[in-house]
């Protein structure tokens, strides 16, 4: 029933979204798009540190935490082992980068409204740590969703959800 | 109904389920402020159910929202249940009231002493016609939101994608905009019928009855019947735990 009534409901936005399912994406094409999402948004924030443009690097570094965000919610909710093979796979680029979305300048007093609290240039060390904390889950749910196995993509939630908790605690301004 | 002793003094106006429906809610929306407000104590109620071992990590405030979510949603359920085969007083049809009723009863209340009727006045029915309905869109909206980290989400946000469920949130808020207004006026015009026109509808909405001559007896109210068989409130329980479960689990 609960499956039944789940697939009723994505089917039917698949079918609004692309009229149809498609093919299984290759591996090696699902890394392709994943790294060319993560190099846009870190080309961008580079480009506009180079600019001083810091209302931009924010823009930049919001949109990438946005896709983070989305592919974690796709990695929770959905069923369809190639979706959460994509998700992971975003996730997983993205995380790479994320350390680089914080440069100096970029953080509160930049005139510009962001969430990011100055302590991640204050302590650099335990801001380090839990990027990294991210990555290493990302790249075990990435590794996971390789092997076709939804359950095993589902047991890495906690420690993607625990990194992303744990470093908003710390380093991100309440709503 | 059938107790004498009681009948001779108090009118019943309120049925126990409606009571309990109604600080039950109250009690509900507080905690549904506090885990949105992000309140340090749900952070302890978090580190608790992971010490206990019933989460497995801390999903933070939002996910004990998105619990709360579901008394909230048994409640209402339960209430619109009970407003079509409720109670007297509960009955949608028989409290809710035309612009006829409503502009004669706010003409009525020149007249002292005041003494309010057996349910809902003409006047009041419209504000709990209003909070209702904006809490239904409270709900509503809910269901298919997701927080900004993609941590935590309303039990029909899969149905959605994360900008879709970020719209979902926008409207959210603004509900609870409404919302927050209409309980203010909720308890203001509470405060109004207690110091300004000397009639308590608190009392009565915590006992259940009120002292008859304090009450407007009419015909319709004599014959009123203020009671909750436990056949058709256990149905109700039953059909609203099923709609929560059945959102909750798809």
């Amino acid at each position: 029933m609960k499956n039944e009534l789940f697939a009723l409901g994505l089917g039917s936005i698949l079918l609004l979204a692309s009229c149809g399912k498609e093919e299984p994406k290759p591996q090696a094409e699902i890394e392709a798009e994943a790294s060319e999402t993560a190099a846009e948004i870190t080309e961008e924030v580079t480009e506009e540190v180079a600019e001083s443009d810091f209302g931009d690097v924010i823009d930049a570094r919001e949109k990438g935490m946005k896709t983070i965000a989305a592919s974690f919610k796709t990695i929770r909710e959905s069923d369809d082992i190639e979706a959460v093979k994509e998700a992971a796979a975003t996730m997983d680029e993205l995380a790479s980068d994320v350390g680089m979305w914080f440069p100096a300048g970029s953080g509160p007093g930049a005139g510009v409204e962001t969430d990011a609290l100055a302590a991640i240039w204050t302590e650099p060390v335990e801001f380090t740590a839990a990027v990294a904390k991210l990555k290493a889950a990302t790249t075990s749910a990435s590794a996971a969703a390789q092997t076709g196995e939804l359950a095993a993509v589902k047991a890495t939630i906690p420690a993607i959800g625990g990194s992303c908790k744990g470093c908003h605690d710390a380093f991100k301004a309440e709503d | 109904m059938n107790s004498n002793e009681n009948q001779q003094s108090r009118i019943r106006v309120w049925d126990w389920t409606i009571r309990v429906f109604h600080w039950g809610l109250v009690f509900l929306i507080l905690c549904m402020w506090s885990t949105a407000e992000n309140h340090g104590i749900w952070k302890q109620v978090d580190n608790l159910a992971v010490e206990w071992g019933i989460l497995s990590y801390a999903r933070g405030n939002m996910y004990w929202h998105t619990v709360i979510a579901a008394g909230v949603m048994f409640l209402m359920s339960y209430r619109i249940y009970w407003g079509i085969v409720g109670s007297s007083t509960a009955r949608f049809g028989a409290f809710v009231k035309g612009p006829a009723a409503i502009s004669a009863y706010i003409k009525s209340l020149k007249n002292k002493p005041y003494k309010p009727g057996v349910g809902h006045n003409p006047l009041g029915a419209l504000s709990v016609i209003a909070l209702l309905l904006v809490l239904m869109a409270q709900l509503g909206t809910g269901l298919f939101s997701v927080d900004t980290d993609g941590l935590a989400s309303g039990p029909l946000s899969g149905l959605v994608d994360y900008d879709t469920g970020r719209f979902f949130v926008s409207l959210h808020e603004t509900a609870f905009r409404a919302l927050y207004i209409l309980i203010t006026l909720h308890v203001v015009a509470v405060l109004v019928y207690q110091f300004v026109l000397k009639a308590g509808l608190l009392k009565p909405m915590l006992a259940g009855s009120r002292p008859s001559d304090k009450t407007k007896i009419t015909d319709e109210s004599d014959q009123a019947e203020v009671s909750a068989p436990l056949l058709k409130v256990a149905f109700g329980v039953v059909l609203s735990a099923g709609l929560v479960w059945l959102v909750w689990t798809v």
